[in-house]
């Protein structure tokens, strides 16, 4: 129990601070063409355990959000998106459950369910994501297009870092 | 109370995501100035559309008021035209006819916000830069006086009301032509006071008080009210009048913009006048 909250605590200040002083200046580094983002900390919510009560996982990813959105100097955003995020993991989950079901005490993560279960679980839900984010980022949906394009750019290059995080790390239950 | 706590703990998620959305959407739009100004842009489409479909409502109700009115003040208009002059005062005519020059030009508008019951009450009219009123002019209503433009933006104007503490207006005594100025001291709406009449001047309670055309705000002869009650206040060479007002400036819709055509004229004398 306690080892899964430091283990949790950590990768949640590992995320926010690789998010905000690496992952920022990188997706910021072209002028007027900011498609391309990478968005790693979701991946702290995809990776926290089965058995978390669901209420505490929406309250998580406002908290991972609004700690985004300090340094990302957009308030509200990224909590925005989190909270979207974490609130939707569940139906995700149940939606991909395995047969048999899930074993409470497990996390989502490639070491347990292989890495094809988590690539489609983590597309969907960082999909998700980037979508709630680049609709509430533009505020209205006058620019779809340009939100769809946004998405899915910074989806693909997005997904690849999740990928190369879940081969370096290969993080357990 | 168990049920309460009961569904709390089967949608307890659901309801703490209802709650934070409803958070960020609030910090999105308070703190963000993108997302701020669409959203109020967006809540202004909506509000405005509103607004406007209740003006078409009441502005329908009123109609009949509306009517009444605009044909009175027809009618004081036919009055007023030359060829009503024409049969009544033929020698005027030969007079005067053909020097007869535009001085003053009348511009309808709607009165948007209205105060009275301050000590510095203003009126906001529907009227503005774009219809080139400028601050100095004078308004009026179709019974009477109602005050004088002191700011305006590109679609408003702000009007200074009589009923300002700050207001001071040339104003004469119809009847026998001793003019003085005309403020609000007692903050009543119904009541303003003229004050700087000679002692020497004769009065009579119900003498009606109007505008004297001294200055070039607004041409002689616009009804203000009538004398209440004079008196001299002690050690003073002048009469204090309290004034009537004939005006209601509680429930004005339409005023008139007055516009003196030859204002700059007048200013330019005025100006010389006092470099000698």
């Amino acid at each position: 129990m306690n080892s899964t909250v430091l283990a949790n605590t950590l990768r949640f200040l590992g995320l926010v601070f690789l998010q905000v002083l690496v992952l920022k200046r990188f997706s910021l580094g072209w002028e007027n063409f900011n498609y391309f983002n990478i968005f790693l900390y979701p991946l702290f919510i995809m990776l926290l355990p089965l058995r978390i009560p669901h209420s505490l996982l929406v309250g998580l990813g406002f908290v991972l959000g609004i700690g985004i959105d300090i340094f990302y100097d957009s308030p509200g955003v990224h909590a925005s998106a989190g909270v979207f995020t974490a609130f939707i993991r569940p139906f995700v989950l149940s939606f991909m459950e395995p047969r048999g079901g899930y074993n409470v005490n497990h996390t989502p993560t490639k070491a347990r369910f292989g890495l094809s279960w988590f690539l489609i679980y983590s597309s969907v839900l960082m999909f998700a994501h980037l979508f709630f984010y680049f609709s509430v980022e533009a505020f209205t949906f006058y620019y779809i297009g340009d939100i769809f394009l946004r998405t899915v750019s910074s989806f693909f290059i997005s997904m690849i870092f999740i990928i190369m995080y879940q081969f370096i790390f290969d993080p357990r239950d | 109370m168990r049920n309460l706590i009961l569904i709390f703990i089967k949608y307890g998620g659901f309801i703490l995501f209802l709650l934070l959305e409803g958070l960020c959407f609030y910090m999105v739009v308070q703190y963000n100035k993108k997302q701020n100004q669409i959203f109020f842009s967006s809540a202004n489409t909506i509000s405005g559309f509103l607004y406007s479909q209740m003006d078409e409502v009441t502005k329908f109700w009123n109609l009949s008021a509306v009517a009444d009115s605009i044909s009175r003040e027809n009618a004081q208009l036919y009055a007023r035209l030359d060829n009503a002059r024409l049969i009544q005062s033929p020698t005027r005519d030969t007079m005067f006819y053909q020097d007869t020059l535009m001085m003053y030009e009348f511009m309808p508008a709607k009165v948007r916000n209205n105060s009275i019951s301050s000590h510095n009450n203003f009126l906001t009219i529907e009227l503005g830069e774009k219809q080139k009123v400028k601050p100095g002019m004078g308004v009026v209503s179709k019974s009477g006086l109602v005050g004088v433009i002191n700011k305006c933006t590109e679609h408003f104007a702000s009007v200074m009301s009589i009923l300002n503490k700050e207001s001071r207006i040339s104003a004469a005594v119809r009847r026998n032509g001793y003019h003085g100025f005309l403020v609000w001291r007692n903050s009543d709406p119904t009541q303003t006071t003229l004050i700087d009449i000679p002692k020497h001047a004769d009065l009579v309670k119900g003498d009606t008080i109007q505008t004297s055309g001294y200055s070039s705000i607004f041409p002689e002869g616009i009804m203000i009210g009538t004398i209440e009650d004079f008196y001299i206040e002690p050690g003073s060479n002048f009469y204090t009048i309290d004034v009537a007002l004939g005006n209601d400036l509680s429930n004005i819709k339409y005023v008139y913009v007055i516009n003196n055509l030859l204002k700059n004229e007048l200013e330019e004398l005025k100006n010389e006048g006092q470099d000698e």
